[in-house]
């Protein structure tokens, strides 16, 4: 597991921190204790929990467009290229569940070149690597895109780029580490 | 326009089914039918679900105050590229009491101005987001000194915001709405 910072920043919220005020806004996360700590650090202000909770459940909605397989393919990849260890070793399990094999979760982590993808994956691996470097996407990769998928799953899938990469940011910039239960990935100490 | 194809563009009166009209109402009604919102509209259980996480970062307890929320927010906007954020966003500076200076200067290296300390750490905790989706202990340390916990949440959720909301209207290359102005400043950028 990485440890980025040497300063306490913003640890996950327990459930020995509420104070009543802050029970009342947390509402049905107050039972902290079962929740995993990306909840727990979103928890610090409810607030922010409140709106930040109804916007991240769209992109694991079972009625989206983008296939699951899709979906997990471009946030593990959008994770592993900003460094943001903890939801890419969150999101590993359940992109295996969403379908994606063990060896294509080996080659989110390697250039694209590096693994057999179908022309498909490639779109979306490029778009993915294109929004976290540029915050843009070329038409040679816009116009591979549109050979693929329809204009919603487009957008579903600029959107979970965008989405993990705000999360991705503030779980990095907070400090927050793995939940107990998840493997860390030997491959996450090469990010600096 | 970065792109020579037509990408997401935005959707015109008369183009939209029903669904999509009762999701840009909210919109219409505060007279704030702008051309995000009609990108967006393109999947409008999306933009539902967007409305909800943007109004927060924009408006309801949000515990940064205006001006910082601003400072954050434009100067994302230009080190990501994001010319649609930029522009749509000098009034709502302007208006929260960045001055035209405070605002050009969001352009420049952060030594080419005065600022105050509290706005460097806002600066810098933005520039690193940006380009290494992280924060320093540096400059998370000068946070600290300056703002409370919820107000350096905030800040970092409105940067995040912002890159995420310039991620799309970049790749769908959306036009400014007509009641803003163009910076030319950005006809430099690659």
């Amino acid at each position: 597991m990485i440890r980025r910072t040497r300063i306490s920043r913003l640890p996950p919220f327990e459930a020995a921190d509420l104070t009543e005020e802050h029970a009342a806004a947390l509402g049905p996360f107050r039972a902290l204790e079962r929740l995993p700590n990306v909840v727990k650090a979103y928890a610090r202000h409810p607030h922010a929990l409140e709106a930040y909770h109804v916007w991240a459940r769209f992109h694991v909605g079972t009625d989206n467009d983008l296939a699951e397989r899709e979906r997990e393919l471009v946030l593990i990849r959008a994770m592993w290229r900003i460094g943001s260890e903890y939801p890419f070793t969150r999101h590993k399990p359940m992109g295996l569940r969403a379908g994606l094999t063990a060896g294509e979760v080996e080659a989110l982590k390697r250039p694209v070149e590096a693994h057999d993808w179908s022309a498909a994956d490639r779109a979306l691996i490029e778009a993915t690597d294109a929004l976290t470097e540029t915050y843009f996407i070329p038409d040679r990769v816009w116009l591979d895109l549109t050979a693929h998928f329809s204009e919603r799953q487009i957008i579903e899938a600029i959107l979970s780029v965008g989405h993990y990469s705000m999360t991705g940011m503030f779980l990095n910039a907070a400090g927050i580490l793995l939940d107990p239960e998840l493997e860390p990935d030997p491959d996450t100490e090469l990010v600096k | 326009m970065r792109s020579k194809i037509t990408r997401l563009p935005p959707m015109k009166d008369g183009e939209m089914d029903a669904e999509q009209e009762a999701v840009i109402g909210p919109f219409r009604e505060m007279k704030a039918d702008f051309n995000v919102s009609r990108t967006m509209v393109r999947h409008p259980r999306a933009l539902a679900a967007f409305r909800v996480w943007a109004t927060y970062v924009m408006i309801d307890k949000n515990d940064l105050d205006a001006r910082e929320r601003e400072v954050v927010a434009m100067r994302t906007a230009w080190r990501i590229r994001a010319p649609y954020v930029w522009s749509r966003h000098i009034s709502y500076g302007t208006r929260a009491g960045l001055t035209e200076a405070e605002m050009a200067a969001l352009k420049k290296p952060i030594e080419a101005h005065d600022w105050s300390e509290a706005d460097i750490a806002l600066i810098e905790a933005s520039d690193e987001l940006v380009d290494t989706f992280f924060i320093s202990d540096r400059v998370f340390l000068n946070l600290k000194k300056h703002f409370n916990e919820r107000q350096i949440m905030d800040a970092i959720f409105c940067c995040g915001h912002f890159c995420l909301l310039g991620m799309v209207m970049n790749a769908g290359d959306v036009p400014l709405d007509a009641d803003v102005p163009h910076d030319p400043d950005f006809d430099l950028i690659k």
